[in-house]
């Protein structure tokens, strides 16, 4: 991949999505974002529910469209291309949804949930679809004999790591994480967090890892962003955010983090 | 206390083509008094969720439910269709934990709730408009009156969440079974959910069976515990015993598995062992 190049992965500047409501009333959901992620960089997106941090992930990866503003990866403005030029850009950005439940389709087999994609990324298709994708699920944790299984056979965290596979079978080098292990069991939670966390390692991945989770985000994140009503109230490197909040609303959410 | 509900020996098997799987729930007990929250905790796979439905009669084929649930005097196993229909919603209301999805997307949300209200609770079309204002305001909805015309996938993850628990709480029901009801929401407004819930059992007697894998949050919201393992009750008592002693192997492991009591990502694995992935593996096929 393109990891030799210099500079940031993802640079974001000004970025806004507002939603039409009813009787003219619009959700700003995100208001004027400008960020950079480095490569090999695990940057958390913290905040209330509600306070945009899926939109900003989907506005990043042009899942809805963002109203203003510029997303670069590694120097092409994605939100200057349209959709037929977007696409082949689309396997280098992954996401990884909340819901196992929701993000795998329940009657197709786990063979063909890993190989769909390649369907439409035809460059990627290895010879032996098959074989591949037990190489894929062996590097998630998981032995060849779920191969033929339904998503409904699985428990939460096998269906997440089954989602992890998919991505990776396209071998990307961004992977939007929008809490991706919440729905878990913490024991599951804990294989999943490692497992993403190695990956990142190996593959020199770069994340964007959106969680409610504080005490997570200080356990596998390098920089936060706090999000507020749209808006970015604080940003830094985790330690300086969890040792030293500035803005009053970091405070606030750090203080409400219950203890055992 | 008055029992309100009682359950003994529950067993639930799900039939393959190759007779019965290993079951799912094997031998739960469980009491549970008006006003009295339990917390259930247990490992991915452990029958949480099937115990949970099988509280309201929703285990379907090929589901085999066995042992007794009594509700309120009335046997709910076995129980006729109009029985069940019954009691559900009014009587016993569930949060299910893929509540993410168990909204309907082609109705407002307003028209969701209104229409329980009215059918269930008998109120009028502007009555049951202005509860449901209510209700989403309750569940820290902002902007209420206008959300409430809005459709669901105009909600973020979480929002949804609480409108689902919204309309399990709209119809007042004497239990309340909540399977992982707050997985989607930040400490803040989890916080906010857990009172509201807590109010209802203080102030309305709700009874709660409250499914959770977050033991700060079982600390929230029940005084009683109950930690499920493969289908059974391993370890069952007062929030600040267990915690204080856990005896079970899978409740010390839940404990140090906590991010919060972790330095780095490498000592939330520590604790396992590694034949645990191999384990459920094989579990789930
Ligand atoms: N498709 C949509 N149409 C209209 N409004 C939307 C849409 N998607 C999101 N919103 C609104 O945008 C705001 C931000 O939502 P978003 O889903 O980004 O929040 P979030 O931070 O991910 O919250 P959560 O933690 O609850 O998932 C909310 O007010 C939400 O209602
Ligand atoms: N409809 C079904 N058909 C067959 N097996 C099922 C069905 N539903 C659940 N099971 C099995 O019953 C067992 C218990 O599942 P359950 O959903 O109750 O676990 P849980 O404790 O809620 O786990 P989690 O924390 O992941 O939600 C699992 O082994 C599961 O595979
Ligand atoms: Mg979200
Ligand atoms: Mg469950």
């Amino acid at each position: 991949m393109q990891a030799d190049q210099p500079g940031p992965v993802l640079e974001v500047r000004g970025l806004r999505t507002v939603f039409d409501g009813r009787g003219g009333r619009e959700t700003v959901a995100v208001d004027d974002a400008s960020f950079d992620v480095a490569p090999g960089q695990c940057l958390a997106v913290v905040g209330e529910s509600g306070s945009g941090k899926s939109t900003l992930a989907r506005s990043v990866l042009r899942l809805v469209e963002p109203t203003a503003g510029r997303v670069r990866y590694r120097g092409t403005d994605l939100t200057a291309l349209d959709r037929r030029a977007l696409r082949p850009y689309r396997r280098h950005l992954q996401m990884i949804f909340q819901d196992p439940y929701a993000s795998l389709h329940p009657r197709q087999s786990v063979l063909r949930l890993v190989s769909e994609p390649w369907r439409i990324h035809r460059d990627l298709m290895p010879e032996d679809p098959c074989a591949r994708v037990a190489e894929l699920l062996e590097q998630v944790g998981m032995p060849p004999a779920v191969i033929d299984m339904h998503p409904t056979q699985l428990s939460g965290g096998q269906r997440q790591r089954v989602a992890i596979a998919r991505a990776l079978g396209l071998e990307p080098d961004v992977l939007v994480l929008d809490e991706p292990v919440s729905a878990l069991d913490v024991s599951i939670q804990a294989q999943v967090i490692a497992l993403l966390m190695e990956l990142q390692q190996s593959l020199g991945l770069t994340y964007l890892f959106i969680s409610h989770d504080l005490a997570l985000v200080r356990l596998v994140a390098s920089e936060v962003i706090v999000m507020h009503h749209g808006v970015f109230v604080e940003t830094g490197t985790t330690e300086r955010v969890f040792e030293d909040p500035r803005d009053e609303y970091t405070r606030s959410l750090l203080a409400a983090s219950p203890h055992l | 206390m008055t029992t309100l509900l009682e359950v003994e020996d529950l067993r639930v098997e799900f039939l393959t083509d190759a007779g019965p799987a290993r079951p799912a729930v094997n031998g739960v007990d469980l009491r549970l008094g008006a006003g009295e929250t339990l917390a259930l905790l247990g490992e991915s796979g452990s029958g949480k969720s099937v115990t949970s439905r099988a509280l309201m009669g929703l285990v379907d084929f090929p589901g085999v439910v066995r042992g007794s649930i009594r509700f309120d005097g009335t046997e709910l196993v076995d129980a006729p269709d109009r029985t069940l229909r019954r009691v559900r919603g009014t009587g016993i209301g569930m949060v299910f934990q893929d509540s993410l999805d168990s909204l309907n997307p082609v109705y407002t949300v307003g028209a969701q709730l209104t229409e329980a209200l009215q059918v269930r609770m008998g109120m009028t079309r502007a009555d049951a408009r202005s509860r449901s204002v209510e209700l989403l305001e309750a569940v820290g909805i902002v902007d209420a009156e206008q959300r409430v015309d809005a459709y669901p996938h105009q909600f973020s993850g979480g929002m949804r969440q609480r409108v689902c628990i919204a309309m399990a709480v709209a119809l007042r029901p004497r239990l309340l079974i909540a399977d992982e009801p707050t997985t989607a929401l930040d400490v803040t407004v989890q916080a906010g959910i857990l009172r509201l819930l807590r109010g209802l059992t203080e102030d309305t007697g709700m009874a709660m069976v409250f499914v959770t894998h977050d033991l700060a949050v079982a600390k929230q919201v029940a005084e009683r515990v109950m930690v499920m393992f493969d289908g059974r009750a391993v370890e069952e008592g007062s929030i600040g015993n267990v915690f204080a002693a856990p005896s079970h192997p899978y409740t010390r492991r839940l404990l140090s598995a906590h991010p919060g009591r972790a330095r780095h990502w490498r000592d939330l694995t520590k604790g396992e062992a590694r034949d645990d992935d191999g384990e459920e593996t094989h579990r789930a096929g």
